[in-house]
């Protein structure tokens, strides 16, 4: 049953970025290094804040208005997800260089399977997960936490118990050690309702879980639960996902506005403009979406969504106006206030692929496509709020007033060739030399 | 056109000939390049970019707003070109070791060479220098 013999029957790494989009920030910036950073000025919330931001009290969604009031001298950068996303596909591409095997669970947080390495990199499992977080902090100047554990639970634990800059080793001999001290709410995967459920059962440690039977578990518990306790007893039960995440299976584009509305045509409007920017961006890759997903974020952040697939794969908003008024009707209560709208265009196809049903109007369609590159390539040359369409006025009035000092210094700081659309793929370093 | 032929298999029945190619040469020896990219930056994952702004090195050829692609996590060696932190200023200046002991050499007579009193942190090594007319 639970026990095990060998220390490491499989060798998996979490890495763990340490406060990621302002560590990035902090990197391309090394003034910043040692400041309290915090990113989404743009959104006027603390999208990320930096570990010295943190430890004034600083989180993760507090106003940035109150930030300010913690700390005077808080740095408050716009979010800069070009410069981020480089960061993070770098950070896969140099775990790649130690093994094949390497799962990008989320922009800052990945995987590693190393079982069976030892002989290649010439050491310990340990020391080869030491080796990729030297390799990873020296070359993207970024803090990195490891944890190097049995199965993906377990390190995912590992990485969890020092932070930053944290290295946490869980072999087979300290797996019990460690369960010991940690509580099961604090388990990977185990929400408040399971962790409610088994504590009515005695269960207050990870440990007390693992410990459990398996007929116990299986008879109190679904099979991510019974999947869980075996992870945590060092057996593999999800294995890495390793590939490759690919660029724009979705695009979306979310906003959020202020004040508050509780306006249908404002809300609405805000709504269309999101449609038109992730409609601009598709055709710019020549891509068109087969399902639409629209989503309300309330002002207690509550977010209500809805889906519709198109007969027909768009990337026109004169088109997805009709599906968009109709869910919209459906989600938008007017005694609700609202804050922010989204749309994601998914199931992506080259556009080419979107050709005229048999009893479409081709003229009408070959009509439209005319618009929309007449609209595109006024938008290139005066700017994207030359044009858009009435439903979105509104919205663009506001947002262009208050998006001033919002723009990434990237986005500014442009090299000779570059354009407001298209820099070269690698992050700027922002100081005078 | 070279041709294929069943020889001294008496089992297998002959059916004739095939016409193969050779391809064209010109695709094969293009197998042998490398494309700008991966010449210019071989390193991708620790490359940067970073722009000049002062002439301390204008005698070693980099200019105000010239371009530099700088590798970051390298150990420099001794007449690297370096960007470095030096007692809390950035610069770009040579790497020299003197006896063991690091100093920042400009090049540029109105400069004068930097011996760090407190501290000195390499930012990266420069790779290479970009100027686009």
């Amino acid at each position: 049953m639970p026990g095990l013999v060998r220390s490491w029957p499989r060798a998996i790494i979490h890495v763990d970025c340490d406060a990621f989009f302002a560590s990035c920030e902090q990197a391309v910036n090394p003034k910043l290094k040692g400041k309290p950073v915090v990113t989404g000025k743009e959104r006027n919330i603390v999208a990320a804040a930096s570990y010295e931001a943190k430890a004034l009290g600083i989180k993760r969604g507090v106003a940035l208005w109150d930030a300010k009031k913690m700390c005077p001298d808080l740095v408050v950068l716009p979010s800069d997800y070009e410069t981020y996303s480089l960061f993070s596909k770098r950070m896969f591409q140099i775990m790649r260089r130690f093994t094949p095997s390497v799962e990008e669970y989320s922009i800052d947080e990945g995987f590693a399977e190393i079982t069976g390495l030892r002989r290649v990199h010439h050491c310990s499992y340990p020391e080869i997960a030491k080796q990729l977080q030297n390799t990873l902090t020296s070359e993207l100047g970024i803090g990195i936490t490891v944890g190097v554990s049995l199965t993906k639970t377990l390190a995912k634990i590992a990485s969890k118990k020092q932070k930053p800059k944290g290295f946490t080793v869980i072999s087979g001999q300290e797996r019990e050690m460690v369960l010991r001290e940690l509580p099961i709410e604090d388990v990977w995967n185990v929400g408040p309702n399971t962790s409610e459920l088994l504590k009515r059962f005695g269960i207050v440690t990870a440990l007390d879980f693992a410990n459990k039977p398996e007929e116990f578990v299986r008879k109190i518990l679904t099979k991510p639960g019974v999947e869980t306790w075996n992870e945590l007893n060092g057996r593999v039960m999800w294995e890495l996902e390793t590939a490759e995440k690919e660029e724009y299976q979705t695009i979306s584009k979310t906003k959020t506005f202020t004040p508050p509305s509780s306006d249908k045509d404002v809300v609405f409007a805000q709504l269309m403009k999101n449609v038109e920017a992730a409609c601009m961006k598709a055709r710019r890759y020549h891509q068109s979406a087969k399902k639409i997903i629209i989503f309300l974020r309330r002002n207690d952040h509550k977010a209500f969504g809805l889906e519709a697939k198109l007969l027909r794969p768009s990337s026109y908003p004169t088109e997805l106006i009709s599906p968009v008024r109709e869910m919209y009707g459906h989600l938008f209560n007017s005694k609700e206030l609202y804050r922010s709208t989204g749309v994601i265009m998914a199931d992506l196809v080259p556009a080419s692929h979107s050709q005229t049903s048999l009893f479409e109007e081709p003229n009408r369609i070959q009509d439209m496509q005319r618009v929309y590159e007449a609209i595109d390539s006024l938008r290139d040359k005066y700017g994207k709020y030359a044009v858009y369409h009435a439903a979105s006025m509104s919205a663009q009035k506001t947002q262009h007033l208050s998006s001033r000092g919002d723009v990434p210094v990237r986005k500014d700081l442009l090299l000779k060739g570059e354009t407001k659309r298209q820099r070269l793929p690698l992050p700027l370093i922002q100081i005078t030399i | 056109m070279a041709t294929s032929m069943a020889i001294n298999l008496p089992t297998l029945p002959f059916r004739g000939t095939v016409a193969a190619s050779w391809g064209s040469p010109a695709e094969e020896e293009l197998l042998d390049t490398i494309s700008f990219d991966d010449w210019i930056n071989p390193n991708k994952e620790s490359s940067f970019l970073i722009k000049v702004s002062s002439d301390a090195m204008i005698d070693a050829g980099i200019h105000p707003d010239d371009v530099l692609i700088v590798e970051r996590g390298k150990k420099p060696k001794s007449g690297d070109v370096v960007i470095a932190e030096v007692d809390n200023e950035w610069v770009l200046r040579y790497y020299q070791l003197d006896n063991g002991k690091p100093f920042l050499l400009p090049a540029n007579g109105r400069y004068e060479e930097l011996i760090p009193h407190t501290t000195l942190v390499l930012i990266g090594v420069v790779k290479a220098c970009i100027r686009k007319y």
